[in-house]
C-alpha cells in the first residue's frame, strides 16, 4: 500500500494495521444522532475484508478530484487536473470508547482511548492524540480503532440527515509539506469528505430513482476546512475554525499534498455561476456542483456515470451494498438488508480495493461475507455461511487446560537472588567446625545439599512468583527449619503462560494465501520455530501458550487454532543452576580424612619411639657382649629410628595443621548453562511469507488474456469475458436449431463439424458477452 | 425448386471490428451492404463457402458476412477478379452463429475473466500467474508475552516439610 508520507506520524497503513492488526474497519452498530452514525471497529476476525474499507483506490474517481485554487482576486478557480496514487485515508484520529470497550472516533475528544482486549485493566489513554507525532506511540497489538462513518445525506442547508441517501465521512489528519509549517503549526485540521449516491441533480439524492436504465451519479462534498492549518488547538466542539485556506497546487487530492496558504475566501465565485466544470468535460472528472462559504462550508461535486460505473466506484470504497432484485436499485451502501440475492461485495486485494465486485451468491460465498459474527448480523447479511461448518465437521475439539500440581515431598520456593544467597550462606555458615557435631546430628551424615532438588532460574515473566495474598514461610531443609523465609511458588496458577491471540487473515483471498505459495512460521520463545499450515490457520485465530514444568525447567509450546490444540513443541525455559562447588559433606570428609591422617601420624610417631627404644637395648647388649659390629649396627639402627621419629613428628604436625586449616566449604552456584535462550526475544513472532506478483503484472489484463484459473460448473451465460472451458455440455438445441439473432434469417442445424469447432473454440478460450 | 431456376442466396456484408473469439459480435458489426451470390458453377460448402458477387466497391472492406440461405455467419475474405465480380472466401463463425445456444450450454470452466461479477484469482491454484520468483512479501506479527506475576527468578525445590 502506498504510504502517505505527507501525513505526519506513522503511515496510515501502519497506524491501523500495526496497532490494530486490522486492515479494515467494519460497521458494528448504529448510534442515533442528528446524523446516523455507523460505528465501525477494526476487524479482529479471520477475515480481512470488512465492509467499510474506505480508501482512495487506484482508478477511483477520487483520485481525479480536482481541487480549487484561489487567484489574486480571491476568486476560486479550478485547479489543475491531477491523479494521485492510491492512498488510504486511515489515520490516527481522536477516538473515544464506548460501553462495549471499543474505540471509536469522536472529534469532540482529544485523546485516544485504547483498549487492550487481553487486559482487564482500564483503558489506556493517550492524551492529545491530535498532536502530531503522538500517533506513533501506540504499541498494542490488538487495539481496536473505531471510526465513525456518517450515513446520512449531507446537505448543510436543509437535508442534513435526509434518509434518502448515504453519506460517509472519514476524518483524517494531514499537514502541509512545507517544513516551515511543520515547525510553526502544531494543529491540523480534520479531513472530512462525504460521498453519497443519488440522481443526476447531485444534491437531493434519492436512491429509489437509481435504476439500470437511467444515468446515475455519485456526489461528493469535501469540506472546505480540509486544507486548513491552525496555530491553536481545536475548539471544544471538535472543529477547527478556519483561519487559512490551503489550496492545492498540484498533484494533490484532499489536501494531502503540497498546499499553499491563503486567507479563507469570503465568497466563492465561479464565473458568476455556481456550477462549474472543474474537471473538464470528461465524465471521469468531477464537476463542481456547488461551493459555499458559510458556517458549514462545503464544496459539492458530482460525476455522472452509468449504473455499472456507479457500482464500480462504490466498490472502490470497499463498501458492501445491495441492489433490489427488480433492477439494480441501490438500497444502501453500508450493507443493510444484504442477502445472497442482492449483495454486492467489493473486491479487496492486498488491502486495496480494485473497483471490481461480486454479485449475488458469488459474493455471498466469499469469505468476506461468510463469517458469522456480530457485525455481520448488524449489517443484516443473511446469506449462507458456508465456512461456519468448519467446527461442525471436526466436532468440538476445544481444548480445556488442566493445571495439575504434583509436589511430591518437596516444597517449591520462589526466591529472589538475595533469598537464595541467604540460603546458601545459612547452609555454609551454620556448620562451622565448632558446630560440626550439631550439623552431623541434624543430617546424620547426609549432605544437606542433597535436600535441594533443583535451583532453576526463570526469566522475567515466566516465573511463578505470585506472592500476592501469600505469607512468607520458613525454609525447610529436611527436618531442619531455618529462620530464613521465602514464598512458596505458585505453580498451580502460573504454569501456563499465554502469548495472546492473533487472527491469521488471508491477504489475497485466493490460492496465493495457501501453501506452497504462502508460508507461516511461528517462533515460540525457548522452543523454536513451528511451521504452520496456512490451510489450517488461515481465517482462524492463532493462540500460543507455554506450559512450564517448573521443577525441571522444561516447557511445551502449545499452538492452538481457535480453541483447539493443533501442535506442540518442546523446549526449555528454565536454566538449571548446578551445585558444583565443594559442599558441606565433602568438608566433613575432609575433617575425617585429616583426623585419620593425624591418628596415622601419631601411630607412626609411637612406632618410631618404640624403634628407638629397641635400638638402645641392642647397643647395651652389644657393649656387654663386646660385639662391635653389633654396636655399630645398633647405633645405625638408633639413628634411623630417630629419623623416623622426626618424620613422624612432622607428619603429626602436618596432620594437625591440616585439621586446623581445613577450609569450611562454600556453597556456591556455578555458571548457569545453557543460558543462550535467555538472550532471545520472550515474545512469539509470526512471520507470514507471501508471494508477490511480478512488477508488470496487471490483474485486469491477465484476466482478459490468460484468465484466472477456476473450476466452475455453470451455464456459460454466467461468464463474461475470456472463458476457457474443459468439459462442455452443448445445449441440445444446438444440434437441431440454430439460434440466430435476427429471426428472419431462420435457422438450421449445426453439423458435427460445427459442433467440433464450437468445442474446440470453447476449449481454446472465447470471449463471452 | 424448379429446374433451371437458381435459388437466390442473399449475402449481407459487414465490417467486424472485434476479436474473432468473441461470441457476441453484434456490437462490432458495421453493415456495408448486401448482394447475391452469382450463379454458382459448383457446390458451395455451407461451412467454407466460396462464391462470387457483382462488384461493389463498398464491400471491398468486408470481413464478415451472413448468408441467409445457410443461416450462418461467416468470416470472409474479399478479392476482385475480372468481369466486375468479386470473389468471396468465407468460413463459418460458429461462435456468433450459435451464440444463444452456447450461452445456454453448461461447461466446466477452468479459466475465466468474470463469473457473475467475480473477477481476479480464485482458490484454484493458477500456475500461469506471474508470481515473482525472487521476492516475497513478509508480514511480521508479535504475540506479546502476557507475563506471569514476577517475584523472584529462582525456583528452588527443597525436600522437607
Amino acid at each position: 500500500m502506498e504510504l502517505n508520507t505527507e501525513i505526519w506520524g506513522d503511515s496510515s497503513h501502519q497506524v491501523l494495521q500495526s496497532n490494530t492488526n486490522s486492515n479494515h474497519i467494519a460497521v458494528s452498530d448504529i448510534i442515533p444522532d442528528i446524523y446516523t452514525y455507523y460505528d465501525t471497529y477494526g476487524m479482529d476476525e479471520p477475515i480481512d475484508n470488512s465492509i467499510a474499507l474506505w480508501q482512495i483506490a487506484d482508478n477511483s474517481w477520487f483520485n481525479k478530484v480536482l481541487w480549487l485554487r484561489r487567484d489574486s482576486n480571491n476568486v476560486i478557480q479550478k485547479a489543475e487536473t491531477t491523479t494521485i496514487n492510491a492512498k488510504s485515508l486511515w489515520l490516527c484520529v481522536p477516538v473515544t470508547y464506548d460501553t462495549n470497550h471499543n474505540i471509536h472516533f469522536n472529534p469532540s475528544q482529544y485523546q485516544c482511548n485504547l483498549w487492550d482486549p487481553d487486559s482487564t485493566s482500564t483503558y489506556y489513554v493517550q492524551p492529545n492524540t491530535n498532536l502530531r507525532g503522538i500517533v506513533t506511540g501506540f504499541n498494542y497489538n490488538r487495539l481496536q480503532l473505531r471510526v465513525t462513518v456518517r450515513c446520512a445525506l449531507f446537505d448543510p442547508d436543509t437535508k442534513e440527515h435526509a434518509s434518502s441517501g448515504s453519506t460517509i465521512s472519514v476524518y483524517d489528519y494531514f499537514h502541509a509539506s512545507d517544513p516551515q509549517d511543520r515547525a510553526y503549526k502544531d494543529y491540523y485540521a480534520l479531513e472530512a469528505f462525504n460521498i453519497f449516491v443519488g440522481t443526476n441533480d447531485g444534491i437531493d439524492q434519492t436512491y429509489e430513482t437509481i435504476s439500470l436504465n437511467n444515468p446515475k451519479s455519485i456526489s461528493a462534498r469535501g469540506r472546505l476546512y480540509t486544507n486548513t492549518m491552525y496555530n491553536t488547538p481545536p475548539t471544544t466542539d471538535g472543529y477547527y475554525k478556519p483561519e487559512y485556506l490551503y489550496y492545492c497546487q498540484n498533484n494533490s487530492v484532499f489536501g494531502l499534498s503540497r498546499t499553499q496558504k491563503t486567507t479563507i475566501p469570503q465568497q466563492a465565485v465561479f464565473g458568476g455561476n455556481t456550477s462549474y466544470y472543474i474537471g473538464g468535460f470528461d465524465s471521469q472528472y468531477w464537476e463542481l456542483d456547488e461551493f459555499r462559504v458559510s458556517s458549514t462550508d462545503y464544496i459539492a461535486t458530482r460525476c455522472t456515470a452509468s449504473y455499472e460505473e456507479v457500482l464500480k466506484q462504490l466498490a472502490y470504497f470497499g463498501l458492501w451494498f445491495n441492489e433490489t432484485d427488480t433492477g439494480g436499485t441501490i438500497r444502501n451502501i453500508i450493507g443493510e438488508g444484504c442477502t445472497d440475492d442482492n449483495v454486492i461485495l467489493p473486491e479487496i486485494i492486498g488491502g486495496r480495493t480494485t473497483g471490481n465486485f461480486k454479485r449475488g451468491e458469488a459474493a455471498g460465498a466469499d469469505p468476506q461475507a461468510t463469517w458469522g459474527n456480530t457485525w455481520r448480523e448488524n449489517v443484516g447479511y443473511t446469506g449462507d455461511k458456508p465456512y461456519s461448518g468448519d467446527s461442525g465437521d471436526t466436532g468440538d475439539l476445544s481444548t480445556v487446560f488442566h493445571r495439575p500440581v504434583l509436589s511430591g515431598s518437596c516444597i517449591y520456593y520462589n526466591m529472589i537472588t538475595t533469598e537464595l544467597k541467604q540460603l546458601i550462606n545459612a547452609i555454609n555458615s551454620g556448620y562451622q567446625p565448632a558446630d560440626n557435631d550439631q550439623f552431623i546430628l541434624d543430617f546424620k551424615g547426609v549432605n544437606p545439599a542433597d535436600y535441594i532438588s533443583s535451583i532453576i532460574y526463570y526469566p522475567e515473566g515466566f516465573t511463578c512468583g505470585n506472592v500476592e495474598n501469600q505469607v512468607a514461610i520458613p525454609i525447610k531443609i529436611g527436618a531442619l527449619e531455618l529462620t530464613l523465609t521465602s514464598y512458596e511458588a505458585d505453580i498451580s496458577n502460573q504454569n501456563i503462560v499465554s502469548f495472546g491471540t492473533l487472527p491469521i487473515r488471508p491477504y489475497y483471498h485466493d490460492f496465493r494465501d495457501y501453501a506452497p505459495y504462502t508460508t507461516i512460521d511461528l517462533y515460540i520463545p525457548f522452543c523454536g520455530n513451528v511451521e504452520l499450515d496456512p490451510a489450517v490457520f488461515m481465517g482462524h485465530t492463532l493462540q500460543v501458550y507455554l506450559f512450564i514444568d517448573f521443577p525441571t525447567g522444561n516447557c511445551t509450546g502449545v499452538v492452538m487454532r481457535d480453541a483447539m490444540v493443533y501442535d506442540t513443541i518442546s523446549g526449555s525455559c528454565g536454566v538449571s543452576i548446578p551445585l558444583t562447588a565443594q559442599n558441606v559433606g565433602s568438608y566433613q570428609n575432609a575433617i575425617k580424612s585429616a583426623e585419620i591422617a593425624l591418628k596415622q601420624a601419631e601411630i607412626q610417631r609411637k612406632t618410631a619411639w618404640l624403634s628407638i627404644a629397641g635400638s638402645g637395648l641392642a647397643v647395651v647388649g652389644g657393649a656387654v657382649s663386646g660385639n662391635p659390629l653389633a654396636v655399630v649396627g645398633g647405633i645405625a639402627g638408633m639413628l634411623g629410628s630417630v629419623n623416623s621419629l622426626e618424620r613422624a613428628e612432622l607428619s603429626v604436625k602436618a596432620a594437625e595443621y591440616q585439621l586446623e586449616h581445613i577450609a569450611p566449604s562454600v556453597r556456591s552456584v556455578s555458571a548457569a548453562s545453557p543460558a543462550n535462550a535467555l538472550c532471545m526475544d520472550y515474545d512469539c513472532h509470526l512471520l507470514i511469507k507471501r508471494p508477490v506478483d511480478t512488477d508488470d503484472y496487471d490483474s485486469i489484463i491477465y484476466g482478459s488474456t490468460v484468465g484466472n484459473a477456476c473450476c466452475i460448473n455453470d451455464y456459460l451465460s454466467a461468464f463474461h469475458g475470456l472463458t476457457v472451458c474443459s468439459n462442455i455440455y452443448l445445449n441440445g438445441a444446438i444440434s437441431d436449431y440454430i439460434s440466430i439473432d435476427d429471426a428472419t434469417f431462420g435457422g438450421n442445424s449445426a453439423t458435427a463439424q460445427e459442433i467440433a469447432l464450437i468445442n474446440q473454440a470453447l476449449e481454446n478460450g472465447v470471449y463471452l458477452p | 425448386m424448379k429446374w433451371g431456376v437458381v435459388m437466390a442466396h442473399n449475402v449481407y456484408f459487414y465490417s467486424c471490428s472485434c476479436n474473432p473469439n468473441n461470441v457476441d459480435k453484434s456490437g462490432s458489426l458495421a453493415f456495408l451492404g448486401s448482394s447475391q451470390i452469382l450463379r454458382p458453377t459448383h457446390q458451395i460448402n455451407v461451412l467454407t463457402p466460396a462464391f462470387s458477387i457483382d462488384y461493389n466497391g463498398t464491400l471491398v472492406n468486408a470481413n464478415y458476412c451472413y448468408i441467409d440461405t445457410f443461416g450462418r455467419w461467416y468470416f470472409c475474405t474479399v478479392s476482385t477478379d475480372t468481369a466486375q465480380r468479386m470473389a468471396i472466401n468465407a468460413s463459418v463463425d460458429v461462435l456468433y452463429t450459435y451464440k444463444s445456444a452456447i450461452l445456454s450450454s453448461g461447461a466446466t470452466v477452468i479459466r475465466r475473466e468474470n463469473y457473475n461479477g467475480s473477477t481476479g484469482c480464485t482458490y484454484v491454484p493458477d500456475k500461469k500467474l506471474p508470481l515473482d520468483p525472487c521476492r516475497s512479501k513478509f508480514d511480521g506479527y508479535r504475540l506479546s508475552l502476557i507475563a506471569n506475576t514476577n517475584y523472584g527468578n529462582y525456583f528452588v525445590a527443597i525436600n522437607g516439610g
